[in-house]
């Protein structure tokens, strides 16, 4: 009983510090890892697989017995009652360390309320090593955290969290053939048009109607604009938004190259007439003085 | 040894009961009726009373305190005259109980619909509700201990032990929870603001379920399972130990519904390793009751009320299992503020509250009616039914909150949000919701089959009001015995015994809330951060009153999927002018802490069509219309009140500021009334709608300036 006394003990020890440094790790599930935490989980199943193999252990030794008898030749009723008594070494070291039901009167207290009576039997092992286990990681845990400093806080995994997107970024512009801004900025063509008009109908058709006729935003058709009609005014207008007038920044939602799409299919749909129109808003927008002048509207129309 | 005659009260039995089966009824009704709101936002939304975010807090309010807080007392009363031998102290006060409590259930009813409500979750009742609340608690219990006091039984019985601390535990929380300041007879504004005022909320919050929904059912399990088992209690050492370790560990675990907010690190941490060492005391209580059954469970296969009770203390242990689990920051990042955390509190609610009261009301109805149960066939029917509702339910619920949380999280390879949308994760998931409401109706339909067996049974039998039964007077002189366990003695000590219990319970809460209070670092100030204008504290009561906490938290959390999304997480300084918070704990919608500012911030004309129609501006969404606020005038004569009432909660208006406040509200309801006369629109700038807008338009807004400020240097 003592060696295996012992043996819990340090394997109580061993998996609280395991589970520990890592056990409260948070990441975005879709992340790839903060600093380090990636072993989390990691360590958490090479905790549970040293618990089974543990628990597996203790069985075989006891299986060891049942073994040994029937080589031995003993009977079936032999082997029965080794396994018998196997499951009551196990349940008595382990599970319940309960008194079998037929003894129970040992055990029976002389509590008596309306007829309920009390048994005297013992915390199941299991249950108080799991209650020993949990407080000790307790202990670390708040150790951890707020003694030693070792765990990060929420605010320090942001921030390795943010560290580690922007340095994605910054590879993904090293690498990016066509990264465009306001300036670059250029119709896309058709394919990309196309793109863009599904983009449109999915963030955009709320407020500028479906078929850019205008609603809680301005019409989108007419040659009327608030912000500038040129591709790059309407590449900046989508990509930090008019805050003060309702229109939101989309540059967090979409990649410059979706931008450029969306912009495009809505200098491509200039003319279209659509059902229902907004009244005109802003200044009337002559593509003559446009310098990204772009194909005449009638061979772009979206239906 | 003389014999006292003496009888039990049974009618008050019968009386919490059928209250118990008829506001079970209801409180599922309503559920089922929320449920179906999601699937059908359109059809079932009848605005302004029915609306989700009205009657929400009724469900939640009618399951806990009307079905569950009957049940209770039903189990209460039936068992606590047993275990100490002796009737009721008082029938007069079981009387007022009784009655009380099914009025203040009424008056929940009538005014939660009506949107009279405090916003704080399982505490939105107004203060005068709240004041009949704590009177009638206190008759409970003065009721109880006086019986207690005048026991023919020395020793208390486990049951008794978990009734004291559900008795104790609760006045303290509910009383902390409703400091309230009046402005009106059905209007108050939380004592304490943001941080402070989620803390305590948190802290009330869980323990409503540790304290009114556990401890309770615990002490009911520890009498109904050993009777109807007709078992000895498996271990007395464990009772003992599980009990004291439950009440004490509990009371620390409320900051797990704050992680990753804006509630001081410690204090989270504090929230965590306690939930987290909770597996194994509430386990106990599991161990308890499944190992009571040992030599029983060949009777578990026949006998319906065991199954019943098998399942709920099952239940219990999944559910503890599971809420220490999600208390873990790694696992509280994904499961917090989506439907896994409904579905958490279901297999709690249905398995273990449900099951375990069908189970003592199937025993309890035929023995205080001297009859057998009218039907074993419709109650083996309803165990059936009510399974299934629980795994119809509690699967699709899980699945939505997995999936949701990864599709708020995901980026592409871009570096951008693969659902930038709110939306889309919300119309991804009705097929879900639609199969939880089908398992709803599932347990619903198991109650009512219930209910007709049980009236049936009542109908055949005829109420024992009075039962007869004897017992010895306590002997004056007690010789306590040889070798008795140490614990024997308390249990003689009911006086004793309470206030232990009131000393182990106070710790958690005194070394989380003082700190919280009185430690300025705790919640760094910002300078930006300004009271709300008139209009914008008149807008953000119609917040209040319309529960739109229920779908809409204002937390951002420092995760980059939420910065990305909703803007710059949240800082503790921005809620000091809170008065209640408003942080919610589910998002069925998108987070509102930055909706007037940064990205998300949208135009007037927007949120007037959006209130108005949600679905014409956002296709799919599931949002309920508020076209009334169009047409309701604000009520701006209660705004000098409620200006006053924020100056004796501290917030910094200037002094006189009451006598002109309105003028400023009429000017700036003028601006947005301007602003969709612009986009012709034409709503006069008296209505409420403006109000709401002003205070939507407001939100987030403070921590902005404050970075334009900076830039500016």
């Amino acid at each position: 009983m003592r060696t295996i006394m012992n043996k819990y003990k340090l394997f109580v020890t061993g998996i609280s510090l395991l589970l520990l440094s890592n056990i409260t790790r948070a990441q975005d599930a879709a992340t790839p890892a903060t600093v380090g935490s990636n072993d989390t989980f990691l360590l958490i199943i090479i905790g549970f697989l040293l618990l089974v193999v543990l628990v597996m252990s203790i069985m075989l030794q006891q299986m060891g017995t049942v073994v040994r008898e029937i080589k031995k030749g003993a009977g079936a009723e032999k082997v029965v009652g080794g396994l018998r008594a196997w499951w009551g070494n196990l349940d008595k070291r382990i599970f319940t360390k309960a008194v079998p039901v037929e003894k129970e009167a040992d055990v029976m207290m002389d509590h008596d309320y309306d007829g309920i009576k009390e048994l005297d039997n013992a915390l199941p092992p299991w249950w108080k090593w799991g209650f020993y286990f949990t407080l000790i990681v307790a202990v670390f845990y708040i150790l951890r955290f707020h003694v030693w400093k070792t765990g990060p806080d929420p605010i320090q995994e942001y921030n390795s969290e943010m560290a580690y997107a922007a340095k994605k970024a910054e590879s993904r512009r090293a690498t990016a053939s066509e990264e465009v801004d306001e300036k670059t900025v250029t119709m896309a063509d058709a394919a990309g048009i196309a793109a863009g008009k599904i983009i449109f109908l999915k963030n955009c058709s709320a407020c500028h109607g479906s078929t850019g006729e205008g609603g809680i935003g301005p019409n989108l058709t007419d040659n009327y604009w608030l912000h500038g009609g040129t591709i790059n005014e309407v590449f900046k207008t989508i990509k930090y938004g008019v805050p003060e007038k309702g229109m939101q920044s989309w540059q967090k939602a979409f990649s410059s190259g979706e931008i450029k799409e969306l912009a495009s299919f809505v200098k491509s749909i200039g003319g279209s007439n659509p059902p229902n129109p907004k009244a005109p808003q802003g200044n009337l927008f002559t593509p003559a003085a446009d310098s990204t002048a772009i194909l005449p509207a009638d061979t772009t129309k979206v239906q | 040894m003389q014999l006292e005659k003496f009888s039990y009260d049974n009618k008050i039995v019968r009386n919490f009961a059928i209250a118990t089966i008829i506001w079970g009824v209801v409180g599922m009704l309503v559920g089922l009726w929320i449920a179906l709101e999601l699937v059908f936002p359109k059809e079932l939304n009848i605005q302004p009373w029915f609306n989700f975010g009205r009657i929400r807090p009724l469900h939640t309010n009618a399951v806990i305190f009307a079905f569950v807080g009957n049940g209770i007392f039903m189990g209460v009363y039936y068992s606590l005259q047993r275990l100490l031998k002796t009737r009721m102290a008082s029938d007069w006060l079981s009387k007022i109980h009784f009655w009380g409590w099914q009025l203040i259930i009424v008056a929940a009813a009538i005014t939660l619909p009506l949107g009279i409500t405090t916003s704080k979750e399982y505490a939105e009742l107004e203060w005068p509700i709240d004041i009949a609340i704590a009177i009638i608690w206190v008759v409970f219990g003065w009721n109880m201990f006086a019986t207690i006091l005048k026991r023919r039984e020395r020793h208390l019985y486990v049951a008794i032990w978990f009734y004291i601390a559900t008795f104790v535990t609760v006045a303290v929380l509910h009383i902390v929870n409703s400091f309230e300041l009046p402005i009106s007879f059905l209007k108050s504004y939380s004592w304490y603001a943001g941080v402070q005022d989620a803390l305590v909320q948190w802290w009330y919050g869980h323990n409503a379920v540790a304290f009114f929904l556990t401890t309770p059912y615990l002490g009911l399990m520890y009498y109904f399972l050993p009777k109807a088992a007709n078992r000895p209690v498996y271990s007395y050492k464990l009772s003992i130990i599980h009990f004291w370790a439950l009440i004490f560990i509990y009371i620390w675990a409320g900051p797990h519904h704050l992680l990753y907010s804006a509630l001081p690190n410690w204090a989270q941490s504090l929230g965590i390793v306690f939930s987290f060492t909770l597996i194994f005391p509430s386990w106990g209580g599991m161990i308890n009751g499944l190992l009571t059954l040992r030599g029983a469970w060949d009777r578990v296969r026949e006998d319906v009320i065991l199954k019943f009770m098998v399942v709920a203390v099952t239940a219990y242990g999944m559910a503890t299992f599971e809420g220490p689990m999600l208390s873990l920051k790694t696992i509280n990042a994904i499961s917090h503020f989506t439907d896994w955390t409904i579905a958490h509190v279901h297999v709690g609610g249905l398995g273990w509250n449900g099951m375990l009261t069908f189970g003592i009301l199937y025993w309890l109805i035929p023995r205080i009616f001297k009859t057998d149960l009218y039907s074993k066939k419709l109650a083996n029917i309803h165990f059936w039914i009510a399974t299934l509702g629980i795994l119809f339910y509690a699967i699709p619920m899980y699945w939505a909150g997995f999936t949701q949380a990864s599709m708020w999280k995901q980026f592409n390879d871009n570096g951008k949000l693969v659902y930038p949308q709110f939306v889309e994760t919300v119309t991804y998931l009705k097929p879900f919701l639609a199969t939880r409401s089908f398992g709803g109706a599932l347990f619903l339909i198991g109650a009512l089959i219930m209910m007709y067996n049980l009236f049936k049974t009542i109908a055949k039998g005829k109420l024992v009001a009075n039962e007869e039964a004897e017992a010895p007077a306590l002997e004056k002189e007690y010789h306590k015995h040889e070798g008795e366990h140490w614990h024997r003695w308390i249990e003689r000590k009911p006086v004793q015994f309470l206030l232990l219990s009131l000393v182990v319970i106070l710790i958690g809460g005194i070394v989380e809330m003082v700190p919280t209070f009185l430690v300025k670092s705790n919640i760094p100030t910002i300078s930006s951060v300004k009271p709300y204008t008139p209009l914008e504290l008149q807008g953000r009561d119609i917040y209040v009153r319309e529960g739109c906490y229920t779908c809409h938290s204002q937390m951002i959390r420092p995760f980059r999927s939420e910065t990305e999304r909703y803007g710059e997480y949240s800082k503790a300084g921005e809620f000091v002018y809170d008065h209640p918070f408003q942080w919610g704990s589910k998002r069925t919608g998108p987070d509102l802490a930055r909706e007037g500012a940064g990205d998300n911030r949208k135009s007037d004309l927007w949120h007037f069509n959006h209130m108005d129609d949600p679905q014409a501006v956002t296709e799919g969404s599931i949002m309920p219309s508020y076209s009334f606020m169009i047409d309701n005038v604000l009520d701006t004569s209660t705004t000098p009140a409620k200006i006053r009432a924020m100056q004796t909660l501290g917030v910094p208006y200037e002094k006189g500021y009451d006598k002109i406040a309105n003028i400023d509200l009429m000017k700036q309801a003028g601006q947005i009334a301007g602003n969709l006369a612009k986009d012709s629109v034409n709503v006069p700038a008296d209505r409420e709608i403006i109000a709401i807008i002003a205070y939507l338009q407001r939100l987030g807004t403070d921590i902005e300036k404050n970075k334009m400020a900076e830039n500016q240097k």
